[in-house]
């Protein structure tokens, strides 16, 4: 893709409304980029959720504040394993009567993942690379999901973890060059139940494009790279089912715009992203997200 | 007598500079420099995991990469040398690609 095209493309979203520095090189989803042979990788992203777009009568307002630490392991040139830990800190304020505000949260681990990631095409050039990498894995039933407070249980969206064992898979391709990177990767979580409870299944489809701002020409000495970044995610949840029963005001489908930036050296990469909903076609009374904000770095060891 | 001795220090003073200056233009140019141009280096951040797997051979000295160039600079120390195939497994393992070494 020419360079003129990949700017015209980032100018546009922009023109649409997708302005505030926001996502970079996939923030919100992985790569097929490479982990060296016995390299390890680390990625801390701090994030902050707002959700108080509520259809129903109770004005819920929910505020999920986070961690996710990853570590990334070369096995060889091909296979990559990664382990993905959440620290949840959510709050719910809502009104169950008019005139009333109560407030339930929970904090902790969240559930963790684990999954591996295999290389089956690597095309490379000078100054490109292209790569196809599916992916396998598991979220472990490690966060707490039988949280109570003075009220009672909270309910199974509140909790920190879901209780069940849920396998998920999908594929990444990347193309990176020396001016830009794209990222696509298709995906599926397969949710099981747990305390008669069972989220509904997850597809997601993301796309980032990373376009390089600075330096605007390369010299032999090029320590870093700034990208300015957007990403799209394609999310469609199923409803939720609870004790056999669908639950009508849950899942359906929402499409995000997140604008980002990313500086990239040798050794770190420093991050940040805003995911702005642009569809929210969501079930009956399903809460609606307002936007959610990331931060975050990444070190080769 | 004062004077002998302060020459005598000055002669001494310049043979170790000439013998120093011969001896590090002695390791310089025995030092072997392999060129690498290796496919698929297109960010700083991969450019890590490369140098990181060349490193681990016997004998490298000093590594320096050219984003632009595509290419990693490895000098080995002394006269020490190192079997292409050896670096082209390196950056192999590192998942990336040698188009030539120089």
């Amino acid at each position: 893709m020419k360079p003129v095209i990949v700017k015209a493309i980032l100018a546009g979203l922009c023109v649409l409304g997708v302005s505030a520095p926001v996502l970079a090189a996939p923030q919100t989803f992985n790569t097929a980029l490479p982990v060296a042979e016995g390299e390890f990788l680390f990625r801390q992203q701090f994030f902050a959720k707002k959700a108080d777009k509520d259809p129903g009568p109770t004005n819920r307002d929910v505020t999920v504040l986070g961690s996710v630490s990853v570590l990334g392991y070369g096995i060889n040139r091909d296979i990559a394993v990664f382990g993905v830990l959440p620290v949840l800190d959510k709050t719910l304020k809502v009104s169950p009567v008019p005139g009333t505000r109560v407030k339930r949260s929970a904090s902790g681990i969240g559930d963790a993942r684990l999954f591996a990631r295999y290389t089956v095409l690597s095309k490379n050039g000078p100054g490109r690379s292209f790569r196809i990498a599916p992916f396998a894995g598991i979220e472990l039933p490690t966060g707490k999901n039988r949280v109570s407070d003075g009220l009672g249980t909270l309910p199974a969206t509140l909790q920190l973890g879901s209780g069940s064992w849920d396998p998920f898979g999908g594929v990444v391709a990347t193309l990176q060059t020396l001016d830009y990177q794209i990222d696509a990767q298709a995906s599926y979580k397969l949710n099981t139940e747990a305390n008669g409870f069972r989220f509904g299944d997850e597809l997601r489809l993301d796309a980032s494009l990373q376009y390089r701002l600075w330096p605007s020409e390369l010299t032999g000495e090029t320590s870093g790279f700034l990208y300015g970044v957007l990403e799209g995610n394609f999310l469609y949840q199923e409803k939720n089912r609870s004790n056999g029963v669908t639950l009508a005001n849950s899942g359906g489908t929402q499409l995000f715009a997140s604008p980002g930036v990313q500086y990239v050296t040798r050794r770190w990469i420093a991050e940040a992203i805003v995911q702005i909903p642009l569809v929210q076609d969501l079930n009956g009374t399903a809460l609606k997200d307002n936007y959610t904000v990331r931060a975050g770095f990444r070190v080769n060891f | 007598m004062t004077h002998s001795k302060t020459n005598t220090r000055r002669s001494l003073l310049l043979a170790g500079i000439l013998l120093a200056s011969l001896s590090f233009g002695a390791t310089s140019a025995m030092a072997k420099v392999y060129t690498i141009w290796v496919d698929g280096l297109a960010c700083p951040f991969c450019s890590y995991g490369i140098e990181k797997q060349l490193s681990k051979l016997p004998g490298v000295a000093t590594l320096k990469t050219s984003i632009k160039a595509g290419t990693v600079t490895l000098k080995t120390k002394g006269n020490q040398k190192i079997a292409e195939s050896e670096l082209r497994a390196a950056v192999d393992r590192a998942g990336f690609s040698v188009r030539k070494i120089k």
